[in-house]
């Protein structure tokens, strides 16, 4: 009987402490996605966008050359809304010549290509491919160019340009601007918000009562949702050479 | 050339006939490789082209940058071409932002006084058909899909 009483007394405690930790909240649903689960609910959120559009009367526009008509529709979303976990199941999609996904690796990874990437043979399916499999492993050096090109530009059109050049690195790129935040620069929460379609900053304007500062605020949510953005390096291949 | 087909694009294109609408190839099985689009059968590479592979959104200066690129010279509509393009308004005042949205080649078969074209409509069939069928099509509530003819090409010599 006094066993049941403590046990009940720390199952009450335990929840008034998760009820006060969860006061302030740092995290979005989809963050909290398990990341082993993502294989499984990917190939299931694609099954139902595959249902979706096969069927002729949710498609707007059967003579679409632009994709528009099997893209934006609630099941596509459901598919983006898996972000950076799934991305490696859009490239083994894309990889085995499936049409279409490729949308979806767009509006996740935010990663824009040049055109002479785009123009080579296999178009952006290919261009898609081969940085993921081996592009990206370079990524935080050319964060780190893009960065020093835009800061040292002058406001105006050309330093506009410069940004966009700067966030088509990708999501990826994602850690090395917290990095700077961390440092105090706060120069780079505009990327963040792109990246991150305004993740933090839509949880940040949802605060209430609570002091906090924006930047704080940024970090704090980096710390508690990271592995939901973060993705495995790829070595570069002088780094993976025996 | 197979035998006029029953046209099943009237609904969006109010200006085509079924009587003079042919099929030259099948709708590829979509999704899967082998599936291409207009823009993937007007460049010649038979493959779904995607409208930003021109460069930036698909827009009408995005196309003319490509085209140019690949070697092909722009040219007017009065002019001898190979590719024309459609696009719908972009937002801006213009056609340079105006967002490419079809394209075809001139076909073989030219039976009349009109122009006639060949493309393939999205994932569904390759037709050839007269140019201007393919003008204005649009939804039933009014919202534009193909837009007017924007651009005509010529491969380089």
């Amino acid at each position: 009987m006094k066993f049941r009483i403590i046990n009940r007394a720390f199952y009450f405690a335990f929840l008034i402490t998760c009820c006060f930790a969860s006061r302030i909240s740092y995290s979005t649903e989809r963050e909290e996605l398990k990341i082993q689960d993502v294989a499984k609910e990917y190939k299931e959120t694609v099954a139902r966008w595959d249902a979706f559009i096969s069927d002729p009367r949710n498609i707007d526009n059967p003579t679409d050359s632009r994709g528009d008509s099997y893209v934006n529709n609630k099941p596509f979303d459901e598919i983006v809304a898996l972000g950076v976990p799934a991305l490696e199941y859009i490239v083994q999609d894309i990889e085995s010549g499936k049409n279409l996904i490729d949308f979806a690796f767009k509006r996740i990874s935010k990663k824009q290509f040049t055109n002479t990437e785009m123009w080579q043979p296999g178009g952006y399916d290919a261009a898609i491919i081969r940085w993921w499999r081996n592009g990206r492993a370079n990524i935080k050096e050319e964060f780190a160019a893009y960065y020093e090109q835009w800061t040292k530009t002058p406001q105006g059109k050309e330093k506009d340009t410069r940004f966009k050049t700067l966030v088509g690195v990708s999501v990826l790129a994602l850690p090395y601007a917290m990095e700077h935040l961390k440092e105090g620069n706060e120069q780079l929460m505009p990327a963040i918000d792109y990246w991150t379609d305004n993740k933090p900053k839509e949880a940040f304007e949802k605060l209430e009562g609570e002091e906090m500062s924006k930047k704080d605020f940024y970090l704090a949510w980096w710390e508690k949702n990271k592995d939901f953005w973060l993705v495995p390096q790829l070595k570069k291949p002088a780094e993976s050479k025996e | 050339m197979k035998a006029p087909s029953p046209n099943p694009y009237g609904y969006y294109y109010p200006n085509s006939d079924n009587s003079r609408t042919y099929k030259t190839g099948d709708a590829t099985p979509f999704q899967q490789p082998g599936d291409y689009n207009c823009f993937g059968w007007a460049l010649g590479l038979n493959r779904w082209f995607f409208p930003y592979e021109f460069g930036g959104s698909g827009t009408v200066a995005d196309v003319e940058y490509y085209m140019a690129d690949h070697g092909y010279a722009e040219v007017g509509s009065d002019e001898d071409w190979d590719i024309v393009f459609w696009a719908r308004p972009g937002g801006n005042p213009g056609i340079q932002d105006d967002e490419v949205t079809h394209a075809a080649t001139r076909s073989s078969h030219q039976p009349d006084s009109y122009i006639w074209v060949e493309s393939k409509m999205g994932a569904q069939e390759r037709i050839v058909t007269r140019m201007t069928d393919l003008d204005n099509s649009c939804h039933s509530y009014g919202a534009v899909l193909n837009g007017n003819r924007v651009l005509y090409f010529r491969l380089g010599d």
